[in-house]
């Protein structure tokens, strides 16, 4: 398991009082918030930030993490290996009371975290007063197509429940989702009973799933997005060729010299909008197909003598790495 | 393990049966007097209804997650969480038009 420098992340020194801790947090909060960050890693950035403040900001568990860092630079030290894995024994003498929140936005933690305020944490008392479990939150991405037809998608939930010790730890599952038919982008769905587990007999919490489409993160079109493969010779001489959309198989035309990445708007064939018709409801979206057009493998019976014949050809006019229009400028 | 042994989870969209301003309180981990003050506030959505809410949807959970997460985090002032959620959520916007024009 992998040492995490709780400090490093947030930039501290160990001897970081409380305010300089918030301070620093909010700093690298603003920074890297995924609303905020266009890096493709926002979201594993910002939850590493998320776990060590969750950590360094609770006295308890600040003093709990700097007893396990002082041993881990120490063997670190000792040892000719200047490993960040840590040792096998790295908890020995260890106890913390108090399991994690659950999370800071729904980001989940480490498998260091895990293994340190999880699974360290006291068995319930037996006289623990009934008290339902927390509801977790994540969020999916989805492709719009999953929503027209329904779909199970896997996923991995992390809730708290007792171990085989009786000790509330992070556990983490996977399971296949129901995707209902018709959802949208930006809506939740609610499975009971599967947040974390109750205390003293209670009930569980609810598990709540954020649904995102790639297309569509921000939730706002109806829209429905889908690859169109064409040969060249459709591309390029124009051809009826068959699409699916959620009303059914439909016949699509193909404009001649359709270049490769054009997209071909199917007017009110995207998700559907109010149901029952309703007249005042949001109206359905549009089918978006986007052209990709597809070269037939060389190795193709006849193809090698095809393409010889267009480099015959085409050869002289047609240069493609030269002016937008591909053709040859003199 | 092979997705054929993984449980399958059947769930409802929030959004067809609504929440209960208690089942929304508790699906942020607020508690419902945190949540009644932000409701009459009118900071819980963009645009005020026009009668007064019994159930809510998707869009006031994220709203009122956001909200909270901005207050804890940052010590933010509610009016200042509502606005900064405004600004986020007119970012998304405008990404989601602008990659739609790309």
């Amino acid at each position: 398991m992998r040492f995490e420098d709780y400090y490093q992340i947030l930039g501290l020194k160990p001897d970081a009082d409380a305010p300089a801790i918030r301070q620093a947090y909010r700093r690298l909060a603003r920074l890297h918030h995924p609303d905020l960050s266009t890096a493709s890693d926002a979201h594993a950035v910002m939850a590493r930030i998320n776990e060590a403040y969750e950590t360094l900001s609770d006295r308890q568990r600040r003093t709990a993490y700097d007893g396990v860092r002082r041993r881990h630079l120490t063997l670190k030290t000792s040892s000719s290996s200047a490993s960040a894995e840590m040792p096998g024994n790295w908890k020995q003498g260890f106890e913390f009371q108090g399991a994690p929140t659950g999370g800071r936005s729904g980001e989940g933690f480490s498998d260091f975290f895990t293994s340190m305020f999880g699974r360290a944490a006291k068995p319930d008392a037996p006289d623990t007063s009934p008290e339902r479990g927390a509801d977790e939150h994540l969020k999916l991405t989805i492709d719009a197509s999953d929503a027209v037809s329904g779909a199970l998608r896997s996923v991995n939930v992390r809730s708290l429940a007792p171990d085989e010790k009786g000790h509330r730890a992070v556990v983490q599952r996977k399971v296949q989702l129901q995707i209902p038919k018709g959802i949208k982008s930006g809506q939740h769905i609610r499975v009971s009973g599967q947040g974390s587990a109750g205390r003293g007999g209670a009930a569980a919490g609810d598990l709540y799933v954020e649904i995102r489409f790639k297309q569509d993160p921000a939730g706002t079109s109806r829209d429905l997005h889908k690859p169109l493969p064409l040969a060249p010779w459709e591309a390029a001489l124009g051809a009826e060729v068959a699409a699916s959309t959620p009303m059914g198989p439909v016949s699509v035309s193909v404009p001649p010299d359709t270049p490769h990445g054009k997209r071909l708007r199917l007017k009110g064939r995207g998700l559907a909008g109010a149901p029952n018709g309703d007249p005042d409801g949001e109206p359905s979206g549009d089918m978006v197909l986007e052209v990709e057009v597809v070269l037939p493998p060389s190795t193709l019976p006849g193809a090698r003598t095809a393409y010889d014949a267009m480099q015959h050809i085409l050869g002289r006019e047609f240069k493609p790495r030269e002016g937008a229009s591909g053709a040859a400028s003199s | 393990m092979n997705t054929d042994d993984e449980p399958v989870l059947i769930g409802f969209v929030i959004d067809d049966q609504g929440l209960s301003l208690q089942e929304l309180a508790c699906a942020c981990g607020a508690d419902e007097d945190w949540l009644r003050e932000r409701l009459e506030a009118g900071l819980l959505f963009r645009e005020a209804p026009e009668r007064p809410l019994s159930q809510f949807a998707s869009p006031h959970l994220h709203r009122a997650r956001s909200l909270l997460a901005l207050e804890r985090d940052f010590d933010a002032n509610p009016e200042l969480a509502a606005l900064v959620v405004d600004l986020l959520d007119e970012i998304q916007v405008l990404r989601a038009r602008l990659q739609e024009r790309a």
